[in-house]
């Protein structure tokens, strides 16, 4: 029940009592509201994910109104999973690999279930939740790979300009010859690529699905 | 714990049960309290919206405390400048009704609005926009307010690109002169006409378009610089045929649409194919070859190469091995096409045609579920042993048809399905095409939407055919939410009762939201003819709220509308002769009209012109759709006029009219009227000694109808189509009438266009005036008064002049007073008209050749319609034919027209040089003849 449940129990009775903000629409995605407590859950949720107990962790200066950026991102990016028609089930290898690898974040099974109770979900929540990560990577890979192409150049360029000084700094005399590193390179650069295209698809998709921010994530929610 | 909702608006927590689902007395729970947050934003009613909890004894009271969207309503604006329409400003803002109201919805307006007084040279306007909000209804009426300030003065244009023509030159043709008000119309038609004047020097692919205008805020000029591409000289010449410059230019893409692409060049290959095929060369060949001259910027050659190969007929086709379909209904899928029995040519043939008309038809069997038809041609060159004369057999196999065996609906209501299953084509036993089942799915869907599922989806598919040719279908219908009617609201109905509205609106609240019962509404409204603009829309139509608020937006037009004008009127006076002389003078004319009278779609109108030939006031009210009957309409007139249009007399006539009538569809009409009419006669030309009865005054009343059934595509210059009319009324004396007699004129028009540039029209008439009862004159009755009988000179049947027949002038036709030689109408008439019309496809001239036949008759008895010829100067009692050339200029109300009629058979008169006698004496009687050539100015087709 968190901060509500707990103002509800300890609420003093009087005629001069001021009201409290306890929950508000912080941004829109054109009609779906995002909430306060959506934002406060997601900074928990990503805490959690990253092995961290959520329960004492006091969001820093900005750092709400940056996760409220992500779960609008996350909206849009949901929307376009629908629309494309994208599905991955629960019980798909991926989701299962990445609740593993959740898991071995934390030092014991307890350690894991009190984190999951501090965010406030349930371990088939995180599944589901892992499901609908993996079909926005799917619909990501499919829609803006195919546009990601990268040519010999520019490998060649990341190899002489980048990899071979930045080794040179790791203090590795003998770079590895090309071939050998080719495709990790190409791979590198086509993650670089999608990452860019996908900024600029999402700043299309804000402006199309008519996203919209009431005041700071932080704000009213802090007093 | 308590829940409430705080807006600034009208919303009550009561309005929202479903969407707050923290309920009152339950723990508060922060899932439900954020559920009901995104819930409430999702009806789309709140911009900003918080939760708020207060301690209040012993548990705490919950606000949603929220700020209101509002929507847009009607959008007004005001301190327009003159010259600029308020309401076109309004509709440049770009905002539609029922939108929702954002900062930046406003900001776009105001930049809208601002760019479109711009492009009429007011650059200091200040736009202020306030919100007239309604509470209630969630709407607010956007008022802009403008400051326009002063309009810029053209002070100078300036050409960049590479004109070729001095600047004075091109502003001279533009019509921009330096110290006018360069308004966005007088911009575009300058610009307009200086590409034409490229055009007609040969270059086709000049762009003239305006850079930039620069403001000058001290001076309050504005510069304006205007960019010229002429592009190269093109000129189109044609080989191996000949055409005529004019014909070149009618038919080729690149001169009428001003383009030289190489897209428009190719195109012009089939238009000259086309043209040449026509003519009759079917084997025509066109190549496009471009010849560049050295300098490929400035001058371009293009020439078609055309091989016209023999010139031949093509006599026809049939159908062979078509059982199923009738030849008539595959012959709507030939595009070949015989010569027309009304039209001389060659037909039309080509390959193409062919192969096209091929697949249309196998088309038209694979819809009837002849999934495997074949048609083959078999083309005769020699047809009937004549030389190039062609003829094409079509050879069917039909197959075997396709036919439904099973057809699964899913997704939908039992009452849902059985009424879209009585009208589907792909019923059980029915013949199988995609076609038919695409069909079915595009009327299951608008079915849907109509019950108010805009979202519904809808997939098919079929099974593979069985051996006897059977396929399952099945349709699976998602409808997915409904939406209703939650409301209905008004605005901008100012004077217009709510009552009138609401009785044209198929739309109520509780229904479906159904676009076409919007759509209808919409336009239902627009007939009543009061508003200027409807607009019926759903209250922020992208939401996904199911109770939807409908705003009908009015915008009402001006209540009080004056007309004036001036004129000549020319026309045949009475003179020192029967023919008399022509006489002019100017006219004035008058028209109030007020609409929306008591807030009612009823119209008063007031009317009148004055000239010296005629005097005519009316009065009219009329009253639409009397007593909500759709299409039936009450008027009730009064008309005081004093004319001359007959030379005989002057008429004086003062007359009430109350007319019902009934409109059966946009084609046919049915009228009653109560007619009763003060006629009296002066200036008299014919001997009022001989016939007493003229010189009184008669009341006449008449009870009659007309019927009305008009198909004609254009009523002011019809090429197609037909028009009938017809006209019966009783004068009786029980009804107040001076004298009984009947009258009945009926006419028939038709008009078939024959080719692009050749119309075929004709029109009969005919009418009679029955006498009814006796009558003083008519008892031992001599003389004129046996000519005239009982039917008072005024309501005799009158003819000739430009609508009828224009062998005469202005109702000259038929019986004329033996004494004076005066007309005196009669009491029958028979009017034939033919017309060839050539339309000048190019220009707004038009010929027209027309023959006219016919006469107004003292009696039907007397009517002889194949007699020729006048046996004496007082045998009026044949046909007079007139054969003539007209001219016609289009305009918006109809062509302008001059006739020259020439009629060889024009009678001859009788006229006494004594008119005071009753009886001429011998020796004093002189046979005059009316003139054999007629002018005939006017506007409009003579029918």
């Amino acid at each position: 029940m968190g901060t509500l449940g707990a103002l509800a129990l300890t609420a003093p009775s009087g005629p001069l009592l001021r009201p409290e903000t306890v929950d508000r629409v912080v941004a829109s995605v054109g009609h779906k509201a995002i909430t306060a407590s959506d934002v406060e859950k997601e900074y928990r949720l990503e805490l959690f994910l990253e092995g961290k107990s959520p329960s004492d962790a006091e969001p820093g200066l900005g750092a709400l109104d940056q996760v409220r950026g992500r779960v609008i991102d996350r909206v849009l990016l949901e929307e376009e999973v629908q629309a494309n028609g994208i599905q991955v089930a629960v019980g798909d290898e991926s989701v299962v690999r990445r609740l593993h690898e959740i898991r071995d974040k934390f030092p014991a099974a307890q350690a894991f279930e009190e984190g999951l109770n501090a965010v406030g979900i349930s371990e088939d929540d995180l599944r589901l939740r892992f499901a609908r990560q993996a079909e926005v990577l799917l619909l990501i890979d499919r829609r803006l790979r195919p546009e990601a192409t990268v040519e010999t150049p520019e490998i060649e360029a990341y190899y002489r300009n980048i990899l071979i000084p930045d080794l040179a700094r790791q203090g590795q005399k003998q770079p590895p010859a090309l071939d050998d590193v080719e495709d990790r390179i190409r791979e590198i650069l086509v993650q670089k690529k999608i990452n860019a295209l996908l900024e600029a698809w999402l700043e299309r998709l804000r402006t199309a699905r008519d996203v919209k921010l009431y005041g700071s994530a932080e704000a009213e929610n802090k007093s | 714990m308590e829940v409430r909702l705080l807006a600034d608006a009208n919303l009550k927590a009561a309005d929202f049960r479903t969407e707050i689902v923290q309920l009152p007395q339950e723990p508060l729970d922060q899932m439900k309290v954020a559920a009901s947050l995104k819930n409430l934003y999702a009806t789309g009613r709140f911009l900003e919206i918080a939760a708020d909890v207060t301690p209040e004894g012993s548990g705490v009271m919950l606000a949603f405390r929220a700020k209101a969207r509002y929507f847009a309503g009607m959008v007004r604006v005001q301190g327009a400048p003159k010259g600029i329409d308020p309401a076109a400003l309004a509709s440049a803002s770009g905002i539609r009704l029922g939108e929702p109201i954002s900062q930046e919805l406003l900001t776009r307006a105001r930049e809208r609005i601002s760019s479109a007084l711009q492009s009429s040279a007011y650059y200091q306007g200040q736009i202020e926009v306030s919100q007239d909000r309604h509470p209630d209804s969630g709407e607010a009426d956007l008022i802009f307010t403008l400051t326009a300030g002063i309009a810029a003065h053209l002070r100078r244009v300036n050409f960049t690109g590479e004109p070729g023509i001095a600047s004075a030159a091109l502003i001279r043709e533009a019509r921009w002169r330096a110290g006018m008000q360069l308004t966005s119309a007088r911009l575009e038609r300058g610009l307009s006409r200086l590409r034409a004047l490229y055009v007609g020097r040969e270059h086709l692919q000049a762009t003239v378009s305006v850079e930039k205008r620069t403001y000058d805020p001290r001076s309050r000029t504005e510069t304006i610089e205007v960019r010229v591409e002429p592009g190269p000289d093109i000129r189109i010449h044609i080989s191996g045929a000949r055409i005529s410059a004019s014909t070149l230019r009618a038919i080729l893409p690149a001169y009428r649409l001003a383009s030289a692409d190489e897209l428009t060049l190719l195109n012009g290959e089939q238009s000259l194919r086309d043209y040449f095929q026509q003519k009759g060369y079917f084997q025509t060949g066109v190549k496009l070859v471009q010849q560049a001259a050295p300098d490929l910027k400035k001058n371009v050659d293009i020439t078609y190469a055309v091989d016209l190969g023999p010139r031949g007929k093509f006599a026809g086709y049939r159908f062979q091995g078509n059982h199923s379909l009738a030849a008539g209904t595959l012959a709507e899928a030939v595009i070949l096409q015989p010569p027309n029995r009304l039209q001389s040519g060659r037909g039309r043939f080509d390959t193409d045609s062919i192969e096209r008309s091929i697949d249309a038809l196998v088309n038209l069997y694979q819809v009837r579920g002849f999934a495997e038809a074949k048609v083959t041609p078999a083309l005769e060159e020699n047809y009937q042993g004549q030389a190039h004369q062609l003829f094409v057999t079509f050879r069917i196999d039909e197959g075997v048809q396709t036919r439904v065996r099973k057809l699964t609906l899913t997704g939908l209501g039992e009452n849902d399905q059985k009424r879209i299953g009585s009208s589907m084509l792909t019923l059980p036993g029915k013949p199988y095409s995609p076609e038919r089942a695409h069909a079915d799915r595009d009327s299951i869907l608008t079915y849907l939407a109509n019950q108010g599922y805009a979202q519904a989806t809808l997939d098919w598919r079929a099974s593979e055919p069985t051996a006897k040719h059977e396929v399952d279908l099945v349709y699976q219908a998602n409808a997915g939410v409904r939406q209703s009617i939650k409301r209905v609201v008004l605005l901008g109905n100012e004077f217009t009762r709510r009552s009138v509205v609401d009785g044209r609106l198929t739309i109520a609240e509780g229904q479906p939201l159904n676009q076409s019962a919007l759509l209808e509404s919409q336009q239902r409204l627009y007939d009543l003819g009061l508003f200027n603009q409807v607009q019926v829309s759903a209250q922020d139509p992208g939401s996904p709220e199911t109770g939807k608020t409908v705003l009908v937006g009015l915008e009402e037009a001006k209540r009080w509308t004056l007309g004036y004008g001036g004129g000549l009127d020319v026309q045949r006076l009475p003179g020192n002769n029967a023919q008399g002389q022509y006489g002019a003078s100017p006219r004035v004319a008058l028209e109030v009209d007020r609409i929306n009278l008591g807030g009612r779609p009823q119209t008063y109108t007031l009317q009148g012109h004055y000239s010296n030939l005629e005097k005519v006031g009316s009065t009219s009210y009329t009253i639409p759709n009397l007593h909500g009957h759709p299409g039936l309409d009450l008027r009730i007139t009064g008309i005081a006029d004093q004319s001359r249009n007959v030379l005989t007399f002057n008429s004086k006539r003062e007359e009430v009219e109350i007319a019902l009538q009934k409109r059966y569809s946009p084609h046919s009409s049915l009228l009653g009227r109560y007619n009763f009419r003060h006629v009296s006669v002066s200036n008299l030309q014919i001997n009022p000694a001989s016939v007493p009865l003229l010189s009184q005054s008669v009341l006449v009343a008449t009870l009659g109808g007309s019927y009305v059934n008009d198909h004609r595509d254009n009523p002011v210059d019809a090429s197609r189509g037909s028009y009938s009319t017809l006209d019966a009324d009783v004068a009786w004396t029980g009804l107040g009438s001076s004298a009984d007699f009947g009258r009945i004129i009926t006419q028939n028009s038709t008009y078939y266009r024959l080719g692009t540039h050749l119309i075929f029209a004709r029109n009969t008439r005919f009418g009679v005036e029955p006498t009814l009862g006796p009558s003083s004159s008519a008892t031992g009755a001599t003389g004129i008064n046996q000519i005239l009988q009982s039917v008072p000179l005024p309501e005799r049947l009158f003819m000739g002049g430009p609508d009828s027949d224009r062998a005469f002038s202005l109702n000259e036709a038929g019986p004329r007073d033996p004494i004076t030689g005066y007309p005196l109408g009669g009491r029958a008439l028979f009017l034939n008209q033919v017309e060839l019309r050539f339309p000048l496809e190019q220009s707004s001239l038009g010929l027209v050749l027309f023959e006219d036949a016919g006469n107004t008759f003292s009696t039907l008895g007397v009517m002889r319609l194949l007699k020729f010829s006048q046996s004496s100067p007082e045998d009026f009692a044949y046909d007079v034919q007139a054969a003539g050339l007209g001219i016609r200029y289009r305009t918006p109300v109809g062509p302008l027209r001059f006739d020259v009629a020439y009629s060889p058979n024009i009678p001859r008169y009788d006229a006494c040089l004594n008119t005071a006698v009753s009886v001429c004496p011998a020796g004093q009687v002189e046979v005059l003849r009316l003139p054999r050539f007629q002018f005939v100015l006017s506007v409009g087709q003579s029918f």
